[in-house]
């Protein structure tokens, strides 16, 4: 009895507002908003890619001035990094997994909690994978660095490189101090998003799973 | 899949709507979810074999879009596009001050529920047969069975005083 009253107001909650769709415009609503979402995410791996293309480009050039063997070994070996970069941006755009709502609660819940695993060991790496690769490209690239004298070579970036051990050390460490500072924005949001969403998932798979 | 998504949607809309205004959270307005919740049913569509009931699909939808918002896993920029050929308005006319009444009790009474429970209360008001509803939690009938038994206990021990 009481069961049927309930469902009667559930029912009618309803009634209350009137929800019309203009269906002529509806599809092309639906489709902008999907082109919206996917724009976004293209513009932001193509702004990414043009770095790394500029990364590639200044490197390149660099390796054909720069006449210290080693600096030159790191200019190419930092164009290959950047040419990883973009390998992997590809990739990714290639075997993104796009998820199902389709799917059980049950499943959503384990998908979501995989995922947001995965993003939680990709960002908390950051250090090994996406830093310090380059960082010690850097340290080879200004270590390298000679006397210009030496090589009978002038420089037309002369005010950018160092050319002391001093110069070079503080260069080095303006460039550990920002790596630093990526590093802990990443573990940061490890902390303050990944792990709090990771627990309102296993929560509510706890809450699922109990009679 | 023979019936056409404007239909689907047509059929739907007020149960879509109904589970909306219940998760809806405060900046999310039920609009905003029902939104969604018609985007994602249009992203879906396509690749719906008719393994479930269109009403089982439906559902499956609405409550992962909904739960996903509450549990605030869903991406920000997914609904900032607004959908203008939706609209959704207050109906005066058909307003009905004690029925209200009694629909803000029985969703205050939803809320006191986790999560969970609230997603299987939802079907039960729908009026979801176990089979169905084991579908679209992931859970077995059984599991169902037990859990409705405690929760139809919990709500009506919450709803039977503020209904007399």
């Amino acid at each position: 009895m009481l069961e049927q009253e309930l469902k009667s107001i559930w029912k009618s909650s309803a009634d209350a507002d009137k929800i019309k769709f203009d269906l002529s415009r509806l599809m092309i609503d639906l489709k902008h908003k999907m082109d919206g979402l996917n724009k976004g995410i293209q513009n932001r791996d193509k702004r990414e890619i043009a770095a790394s293309i500029f990364g590639m480009l200044l490197f390149g050039y660099m390796a054909t001035q720069i006449p210290f063997p080693i600096t030159k070994a790191a200019c190419i070996m930092t164009i290959g990094w950047f040419g990883y970069v973009i390998y992997r941006l590809r990739n990714a755009q290639k075997h993104k997994v796009t998820e199902d709502l389709s799917l059980s609660f049950k499943e959503q819940l384990v998908n979501q909690k995989k995922y947001m695993t995965h993003q939680g060991q990709l960002l908390d790496s950051v250090l090994y994978w996406y830093v310090l690769p380059p960082f010690i490209l850097n340290v080879v690239f200004i270590m390298g660095l000679g006397d210009a004298a030496a090589y009978d070579w002038t420089p037309r970036f002369e005010n950018i490189l160092p050319e002391t051990m001093n110069d070079k050390l503080r260069m080095l460490g303006f460039i550990a101090l920002f790596n630093g500072f990526v590093v802990w924005l990443n573990k940061r949001a490890v902390k303050k998003q990944i792990k709090p969403a990771i627990q309102e998932i296993e929560r509510v798979q706890l809450q699922l799973e109990n009679a | 899949m023979t019936e056409s998504f404007e239909n689907i949607l047509e059929d739907n809309k007020d149960k879509i709507y109904r589970i909306c205004r219940i998760y809806a959270v405060d900046p999310i307005e039920p609009q905003d979810l029902f939104q969604e919740v018609v985007f994602q049913v249009w992203k879906s569509y396509a690749g719906f074999e008719g393994k479930s009931s269109t009403s089982t699909w439906v559902y499956k939808i609405a409550l992962n879009v909904c739960m996903r918002s509450k549990m605030k896993l869903d991406k920000k920029n997914d609904k900032t596009e607004q959908l203008g050929s939706i609209h959704i308005m207050a109906d005066y006319h058909g307003h009905n001050e004690v029925q209200e009444e009694k629909y803000q009790a029985l969703r205050t009474c939803i809320n006191l529920l986790n999560e969970s429970d609230q997603s299987l209360v939802i079907m039960l008001l729908e009026e979801l047969p176990y089979k169905e509803m084991a579908q679209v939690t992931g859970l077995t009938e059984n599991h169902v069975a037990v859990k409705m038994k405690r929760i139809r206990k919990v709500l009506f021990e919450c709803i039977s005083p503020k209904l007399s």
